[in-house]
């Protein structure tokens, strides 16, 4: 028999104020007041249970034998004595144990793509400043809920690296990590996320921000891996609008940035082939990810990164009924 | 296919500039770093093959537009009325071979001008052309007659064909030329005329223009004007010895007319007199002659031997060197025979009709008479034969009743060699047969007799007021001494009859209507009527008096203008003699002889220095029973000399004139070229200049220009629309 589990009213995820840092400060930099203001009023809730360390507002996959009942079931040899309800023994004679709906905190990990392909922008702001706003926002929501977070900025292996923590002082640690690094390496994004993937203990969520430049079936494989590890995988691919409609003219000589590859050519050529290339890309990124109920997001830099994050949030918010 | 402009084909060069500018545009390179690699290496894998080869199209379309610009600026001609066909076209070049041609301006003359002109036309023929030639002055010379595709031969001919001294005159050699080029129905082509554009060339220029206008349907026509400017000229007008009668006895003084062609006055012209091409034997010298205007000198010579000369007048070279000197050919005779037979029969001298004529004949004493140039020899009609003919130069028959058959016929083979006949009737004429046999049979005479007999009271008298023959051309006036006081009491009236006969006369002989020229009057009465009359006769002449030779019938005899007048008949005939030796250049020298001269080679060759010595063969054949010595094609002026290979060799001298009139320098003036431009593409060229292109553009061909101008107009729009496809596409 089954108890209908007990709800708890949530409030809605309400940041606090963020500091009004210094705009020179990292911290500052990356955490625009709009952004946070308005993520901070969707609130981040976590599409699907999570298994936290600390008890929170986050469900956790794990009925235990915590603080909250949830439900019976029958009692089967091997089970601990102590989570017998004598009660309903009494009055039913059936043995059943109590199982608690444990409230916990979950595991939040961000991993930017700190290759050199982030760097590319053709308007003021490139992938990786794109990247590292995302970031930034979704380390300050993971911590100012008391969740912990790792933060990982990775080309060919993670060269960054912030370790679990739910401290939301941390930011500032955070945040300068994220304005200081420099890009020096390809990627190798499926590689990266396998290693990740192997290192996760616990379920979580996991937000991968990238521009995915690598071998699709590779990249998707890692977060297959990934959500194999019971982790939500949010990813952010991260595209320069020049990236998706190569609008250059006349003869321009590409110099690779992960690749030491010069091309010149008429861009005006090949552009349908490359918009058809890239539009093949996308769909495939897009369609392994929805196969495997991995969240996808494709971010274009020429798009104001605040919309994109409420969008997400928004959506999100929609898909699971609650905060 | 030719071009009209084919300088502006180095456009076509401008097919770098799309190269150029496609390789440009590969070093204009904007450089950008790029992250998405990946995409662009799998585009360019995909599509690099079809992009270079749309690039490639795209270029090569690019420059075929360049090309079709600069073939259509280039103005190229494909001859022919069939575009696709390679069509030749069949020019006619008729070139102005008269000596004005020859006028230098110092560098070179027309004439090498027309040369040049003539193989810059063969140059701008389409492939496969054939090409007629035709030198044209006062007559038609066809040096290639047939239009042939050999270009060699034609630039062959070009460059070497022979200059003539002979005179122009377009209208007939032009129309002659049309009609041999149009009497072939299918022919069609290109008619190009080469001339220097003198004046005198085109005075009958209506009649060129219709010429050309009636060509110009099949052959359309170009005047090429090859005349520039015009030169001081002097030339030598005029040559002639101051009697008719030429005796080595005596010096004969010539007379040389020098003529000032030219806008600017002559000084001291020096005038040379040479003989049989020798050097000169004597000289004058001119102070000035005024522009426009003409000076004579004489000068005396004297001929060594009888028999032919030439006698050469010359002045200092100028630009024209073609009329600096003038030849003539005479005869010099030791003594002139003549045979008096007379009919009259009279025991007495003094009654003898050809008393008086003998005397006249011989006016000096009795002891000086076998000197004298004039020897006479009398025989009575019944003592006349024919071997009396051998030693005579001239036959006197007075009152003379009539001939025998063979006399006559003997007559008529002397005239026939250039002999010289009088006759005049007298009482015992007997009209039936000089009218009968010579006038009707052989056409001696060049009138028939009629003898009214006299009528009392009734006198005649010369009218010399303005008589045109050259016979009586000097005696004018009414004085004392001239003809108009000779009183003809009694006359044979002279009958000329239409020469030649509109109608059968079947007592003609054959020959005679060959032999016999046109009948003249010398001399008329005051009444109108023919008092004297001549006519020719083969080489010889026959003169016709109209009353005796004594006083019975009149007083001229007793005149003081008889003997003038009987010495200048005597000298006319001896000088129709001369004339046959001197010809107009460009005519044919023909000379009868006697029979003994048949088949016999006789070798001719110039007496004047030349660059290209004249020397030829040939034959004296026999003509309708006729020794006739032909010689063709005499094109430049000067001494010639015969030399028949009889034995012993008989030398004969002739001479070619040229026409003085050739000397005016004048042009044709703008206005007229203006009337032939109505018939003709007129082309005033100078060397140097472009002469193909003009041609091109009279052309009977397609004018491709359009056609290219479409093809790149065609190109550009399917290169807007391959370059905005493959754009697209990309």
């Amino acid at each position: 028999m089954a108890f209908s589990k007990r709800k708890r009213k949530r409030s809605p995820i309400r940041l606090s104020e963020p500091k009004r840092s210094n705009a020179d400060t990292p911290e500052g930099k990356l955490l625009e007041p709009s952004t946070l203001t308005k993520a901070e009023a969707l609130g981040l809730h976590a599409r699907k249970v999570v298994e936290g360390a600390m008890a929170g507002r986050y469900k956790s996959p794990f009925t235990g034998f915590a603080i909250e009942f949830h439900q019976h079931r029958e009692y089967v040899a091997g089970d601990d004595m102590r989570h017998m309800d004598w009660k309903v023994f009494g009055r039913t004679e059936r043995y059943l144990i109590k199982q608690y709906e444990q409230e916990t905190n979950f595991d939040g990990c961000v991993l930017l793509d700190g290759s050199k392909s982030m760097q590319y922008g053709s308007g003021e702001t490139s992938k990786l400043d794109y990247g590292r706003i995302i970031a930034a926002v979704f380390s300050y929501l993971i911590v100012h809920e008391r969740n912990s977070l790792t933060m990982s900025i990775f080309d060919t292996e993670s060269r960054s690296m912030y370790p679990k923590t739910s401290n939301p002082r941390a930011m500032t640690n955070i945040c300068k990590m994220l304005m200081d690094f420099e890009p020096a390496e390809q990627t190798k994004i499926g590689d990266v996320l396998h290693s990740f993937a192997n290192q996760l203990k616990a379920a979580g969520i996991t937000f991968v921000i990238s521009d995915l430049f690598d071998d699709p079936e590779v990249i998707l494989d890692g977060l297959r891996h990934l959500a194999f590890r019971k982790h939500e995988v949010v990813v952010f691919h991260v595209m320069d609008p020049y990236e998706i409609d190569f609008p250059f003219d006349g003869t321009v000589e590409f110099e690779g940035l992960e690749v030491a590859e010069k091309l010149t050519l008429q861009p005006h050529a090949i552009r349908k082939s490359y918009q058809e290339e890239v539009q093949k890309f996308l769909r495939q990124i897009r369609n392994g990810c929805e196969q495997f109920d991995i969240n996808y997001i494709l971010c274009n830099t020429a798009e104001p990164v605040g919309e994109v994050l409420n969008r997400y949030l928004a959506t999100r918010l929609r898909v699971t009924g609650r905060y | 296919m030719t071009f009209l402009n084919g300088a502006l084909l180095f456009g076509a060069s401008a097919i770098a500039i799309p190269i150029l500018l496609e390789l440009l545009n590969r070093t204009r390179v904007e450089y950008t770093k790029w992250a998405a690699m990946q995409f662009l290496q799998k585009s360019i894998q995909q599509h690099q093959k079809k992009l270079r080869i749309e690039d490639l199209l795209l270029l090569l379309i690019r420059c075929l537009i360049i090309i079709m610009l600069a073939l259509a600026l280039a103005r190229p001609i494909l001859p022919g009325d069939n575009f696709m066909g390679l069509s030749s076209t069949s020019a006619v070049l008729l070139i102005d071979n008269s000596y004005s041609m020859s006028t230098s301006n110092g560098v070179d003359t027309r004439r090498d001008r027309a040369r040049a002109a003539g193989e810059a036309i063969v140059d701008s023929l389409p492939t496969g052309s054939k090409v007629a030639v035709f030198l044209i002055s006062d007559n038609l010379d066809p040096a290639i007659s047939v239009p042939t595709q050999d270009m060699s031969l034609v630039r062959s001919t070009l460059r070497n064909f022979e200059p003539s001294d002979q005179s122009t005159n377009l209208a007939g050699p032009l129309q002659s030329a049309v009609d041999l080029i149009t009497s072939d129905q299918g022919a069609k082509g290109e008619l190009y005329v080469l001339t220097d554009g003198q004046s005198l060339g085109f005075r009958d220029l209506t009649q060129v223009v219709n010429t050309l206008e009636t060509a110009a349907s099949r052959f359309p026509a170009t005047m090429i004007f090859l005349g520039q400017g015009t030169e001081p000229n002097l030339g030598v007008s005029l040559l002639r010895p101051d009697s008719e009668l030429v005796s080595t006895r005596r010096p004969v003084r010539f007379y040389v007319e020098v003529t000032n062609y030219g806008n600017t006055e002559a000084h001291n012209v020096k005038v040379f007199l040479a003989l049989d091409g020798g050097a000169p034997i004597n000289d004058a010298n001119i102070e000035l002659i005024e522009p426009g205007q003409s000076k004579t000198v004489s000068m005396d010579a004297r001929l060594a031997e009888d028999g032919y000369h030439t006698v050469t007048a010359s002045i200092p070279n100028d630009r024209l060197k073609a009329d600096d000197q003038r030849t003539i050919a005479i005869q010099a005779h030791n003594t002139i025979n003549v045979l008096l037979v007379d009919g009259s029969e009279a025991k007495e001298e003094k009654d003898r009709s050809l008393f008086f004529l003998k005397g006249a004949l011989q006016p000096v004493p009795e002891s000086r008479r076998s000197e004298f140039y004039i020897q006479v020899e009398d025989v009575n009609a019944s003592q006349f034969r024919a071997a009396n003919l051998a030693r005579a130069d001239i036959v006197v028959i007075s009152d003379v009743e009539r001939l025998s058959s063979s006399m006559v016929a003997s007559l008529a083979d002397f005239l026939r060699n250039g002999g010289g006949l009088l006759i005049f009737p007298g009482p015992k004429t007997d009209t039936a047969f000089y009218n009968d046999v010579l006038f009707d049979e052989y056409a001696m005479l060049p009138a028939a007799l009629y003898m009214p007999g006299a009528i009392p009271n009734e006198v005649f008298s010369f009218d010399a007021r303005a008589p045109e023959h050259p016979i009586p051309a000097i005696f004018t006036g009414s004085s004392e001494g001239s003809l108009g006081t000779a009183l003809i009491y009694e006359r044979a009236e002279l009958l000329p009859t239409q020469w030649p006969p509109e109608e059968e006369t079947p007592r003609l002989r054959p020959e005679a209507l060959r032999l016999a020229g046109p009948p003249v009057s010398v001399l008329n009465y005051s009444d109108g009527t023919p008092a004297i009359m001549e006519r020719a006769y083969g080489d010889g002449r026959v003169v016709l008096f109209g009353s005796t030779a004594d006083t019975r019938w009149n007083d001229f005899p007793l005149r003081a203008i008889y003997l003038p007048f009987l010495h200048r008949t005597i000298g006319y005939i001896i000088q129709s003699q001369d004339d046959r030796l001197n010809i107009r250049a460009g005519q044919p020298f023909m000379l009868n002889m006697s029979d003994s001269y048949a088949d016999a080679t006789a070798t001719v060759e110039s007496i004047d220095k030349r660059d290209v010595p004249y020397q030829e063969s040939t034959t004296v054949e026999l003509v309708e029973g006729q020794a006739r010595l032909r010689i063709p094609n005499v094109r430049q002026g000067g001494g010639y000399q015969i030399t028949l290979d009889t034995q012993p060799e008989t030398i004969i001298k002739f001479a070619a004139q040229f026409d003085p009139s050739e000397s005016r320098p004048e042009l044709l003036p703008d206005a007229q070229k203006e009337l032939l431009a109505k018939s003709a593409q007129v082309v005033t060229w100078e060397q140097g200049a472009s002469l193909r292109g003009q041609m091109d553009t009279n052309r009977a061909g397609t004018e491709l220009t359009s056609i290219f101008i479409l093809l790149a107009f065609v190109l550009i729009i399917s290169e807007t629309i391959l370059a905005q496809r493959f754009s697209r596409s990309r």
